[in-house]
């Protein structure tokens, strides 16, 4: 659940990713400065190095020390749509 | 009134005679522009029996409301008419440059009634002016010629803008079309059959009138948020087609239907490929129908659909094409001077759409002659997924001994013959000897032509050919084959494209798509059906502003119709009453048919789409679409009548029709 101590970061999966950490609505609730590193971890991605390519923050490329703020959108490249 | 024009114009094509009609507000308010203005108009236009080829028929250009307001990819222009394919309502949808120019004429619509004696082209001046000129000596030039000779004619101050019928629509096959920008097309429906009947060549726009929009800064504001997005999102290097195909494998078994993100999923691949992204990847996953919707990946394996690699369908690109107010720019400008003794300099990258019909569903693996194939049908101005359909059906004719080499005119109409299939597709163009004729028309009159025996090969919805995404894929896209006023369109609505629009963001009755298991898809549900209707209402919106589909499925969230509309006009309605006017428009599509005795249930698909037998083979293998059942669901949630699709009188009284 949100509170004053967390962030709300809004991440679309590619479709072959697990969910488990994401809401109905597709939102993930993290500690107040987080990274994108840490958002990582907390979804079970691997190789987070590799992935962090194919990531985007707010539609532009980012690092995986960049700390996440209330708000944003993390997304991924795909060629596997559908489902 | 603003971001329309408050207008239309009528040009009595029999009398020689023009008038202009003025729109009220509240029409505009109860149906939008495009699609929706035109259904309003031609339930009101047409007499009821009216034969579609006659002069009682009624021809309608429209624009889209938010054309040229300053919004992205919202420049569609759209065709109505009764459906010569059909027997029922009709309508066909274009990219290009023609939607912004019938506005700057003044009008949201060009409607044409009767028929000339002789051959005539529509002229509207840049004083706005409009006069009927002599065609005769353009019946009988292809889209290119035609439109060369009349850009160069009556080009002014300013490059007019043509619209333009081929060959195939002259000598009224029910599967032309209407072409503009040298090869694009509203395919579908038999538009082009329409405009021949009026002998109707082309229309030539040169109009210089202004657009308004009641708060052009705010319009602008949300495009430029919109074109920074797709500006950023471009797909890394390491992304090449080869991977294409192993990313359709992952597809076909994916287990759970996910929301998606349509700016990073579909934009990205749009912008460097275009819709050929989905040759290969349809192929594997079984989204793209093979050997006639009959057969699977195992019969066009590896070594053939390697060849309709996007990376080498964007090799002959030599510039990128966008249509108008387009960032994204997935079309393409293609040499293709070095093909079949260098006839044609160039052409539009072929579609995705016509990849596949000429490609796997034929089992045709000769990429070159795809681009040909491109050219010729775009020059004669006939849809390339009717006849891709049509070719298979003569394909699979000829195999089973139900049409003979006297037939076809000495033709081995076997799959994957690249030279049979080229000269098949000549002879349907021109009408050229009896197998010419007898395929020009379609699926439908080919097979009530060749009898009972050839009916299993017969795929068409309601006479009209089916789109190239198969339904034992996607179930959602079969019933919008299916239950659509306009049958065997893929454009309507599917699974994949609910899953990237998330209309449950801003409609408030439109299911949340939360990860659910795929396998639900097929079985007809409550849940299912509200995606379905929400998809089409959705359309029938998308349509009335002249917005392009992939902007849709780039997301509700990223490309902001509602509120584009909100600002080009003034008004301040909610994306459920936008959806409520999307309804409207759905079921006045639908009243049309019923009013032309087109029953609603002849709409269903066939039952090789549906999987009834399933396939024994392949990615779609044991995959089956309860059609029936997902239908009356789908209509007892339009309120129309579950049995028969009719709209319910309470309905009909609800929506003001």
């Amino acid at each position: 659940m949100p509170n004053q101590n967390t962030v709300q970061v809004r991440v679309y999966l590619p479709p072959y990713l697990r969910r488990t950490q994401l809401d109905e609505q597709g939102f993930v609730s993290i500690e107040k400065g987080s990274t994108l590193g840490d958002l990582f971890n907390k979804l079970g991605i691997p190789f987070p190095m590799g992935t962090v390519h194919l990531c985007r923050l707010n539609y532009s490329k980012a690092s995986l020390k960049q700390k996440l703020e209330d708000g944003d959108t993390v997304s991924f490249f795909s060629l596997i749509s559908g489902g | 009134m603003s971001g329309y024009m408050g207008k239309v114009l009528f040009v009595d094509l029999s009398s020689d005679s023009f008038e202009e009609r003025a729109i009220s507000d509240q029409v505009y308010e109860e149906y939008l522009s495009g699609v929706g203005l035109g259904a309003y108009i031609l339930n009101r236009e047409i007499p009821i029996g009216a034969d579609p080829l006659g002069p009682d028929n009624v021809l309608g250009l429209m624009s889209g409301l938010l054309t040229g307001t300053g919004s992205l990819l919202t420049g569609r222009w759209m065709v109505v008419c009764k459906s010569p394919l059909t027997g029922g309502w009709g309508d066909a949808n274009c990219g290009g440059n023609l939607s912004p120019a019938i506005k700057q004429c003044g009008y949201d619509g060009i409607f044409f009634k009767g028929a000339a004696a002789k051959p005539v082209y529509l002229v509207i001046d840049e004083d706005g002016s409009p006069r009927l000129e002599d065609a005769t000596d353009l019946w009988g030039l292809d889209t290119v010629e035609t439109e060369n000779l009349l850009s160069e004619k009556h080009r002014g101050r300013k490059t007019p803008a043509v619209a333009v019928i081929g060959p195939a629509g002259e000598k009224l096959s029910l599967i032309a079309g209407i072409c503009n920008d040298r090869g694009r097309i509203a395919a579908r429906s038999g538009v082009g059959a329409v405009m021949g009947s009026k002998k109707l060549k082309a229309v030539v726009l040169s109009g210089e009138g202004k657009i308004s929009c009641a708060d052009r800064e705010t319009v602008r504001a949300l495009s430029k948020i919109y074109a920074a997005k797709v500006k950023k999102v471009s797909l890394p290097r390491i992304f090449k087609g080869s991977l294409l195909p192993y990313a359709g494998m992952v597809m076909g078994k994916l287990k759970k239907v996910t929301a998606l993100d349509g700016m990073m999923i579909l934009v990205p691949t749009l912008k460097k490929w275009g819709t050929p992204m989905s040759n290969s990847l349809g192929v594997t996953s079984g989204d793209l129908p093979i050997k006639n919707w009959g057969g699977s990946v195992l019969d066009f394996s590896r070594s053939q659909y390697r060849h309709l690699n996007p990376d080498l369908i964007i090799a002959r690109e030599e510039k990128k094409y966008n249509c108008y107010s387009c960032v994204i720019g997935c079309g393409g400008i293609c040499r293709i001077d070095d093909i079949a003794g260098g006839e044609f300099k160039e052409t539009h990258k072929p579609e995705y759409e016509t990849c596949a019909a000429f490609g796997g569903l034929l089992l045709n693996s000769d990429r070159n002659s795809i681009f040909y194939i491109n050219e010729l049908l775009n020059r004669a101005g006939m849809d390339s997924i009717s006849a891709g359909n049509t070719v298979a059906f003569a394909l699979e004719c000829f195999e089973n001994g139900l049409l003979s080499l006297e037939e076809t005119g000495g033709l081995e109409l076997k799959w994957g013959n690249a030279e049979a299939i080229t000269s098949l597709v000549k002879k349907m163009i021109a009408r050229e000897g009896k197998v010419g004729d007898l395929l020009a028309d379609g699926v439908k009159a080919a097979a009530g032509k060749l009898g009972e025996k050839c009916a299993t090969f017969a795929m068409h919805a309601g006479g009209q050919e089916p789109g190239m995404h198969d339904p034992r894929f996607d179930p959602l896209l079969g019933l919008h084959f299916s239950a659509d006023p306009t049958p065997g369109r893929h454009t309507i609505g599917c699974g994949q494209y609910y899953q990237m629009m998330h209309l449950w963001e801003e409609v408030s009755w439109a299911p949340p798509v939360t990860g659910h298991n795929k396998s639900e898809e097929y079985s007809a549900s409550d849940r299912e059906a509200r995606k379905g209707v929400a998809g089409a209402c959705y359309k029938q919106v998308v349509d009335g502003a002249g917005g392009c589909l992939f902007a849709a499925m780039s997301g509700i969230q990223h490309w902001p119709l509602f509120k584009w509309l909100n600002a080009a006009t003034g008004w301040e309605k909610s994306a459920d009453q936008y959806m409520e006017i999307g309804k409207r428009v759905q079921t006045l599509r639908q009243l049309f048919n019923v009013r032309e005795g087109v029953q609603p249930d002849t709409f269903r698909m066939p039952d090789r789409l549906a999987g009834n037998p399933p396939l024994s083979r392949g990615p779609l293998k044991g995959k089956s679409v309860p059609i029936e059942a997902m239908m009356k669901l789908y209509w007892k949630h339009f309120g129309w009548d579950e049995a028969t699709g009719e709209p319910l009188a309470a309905t009909v009284e609800k929506l003001g029709l």
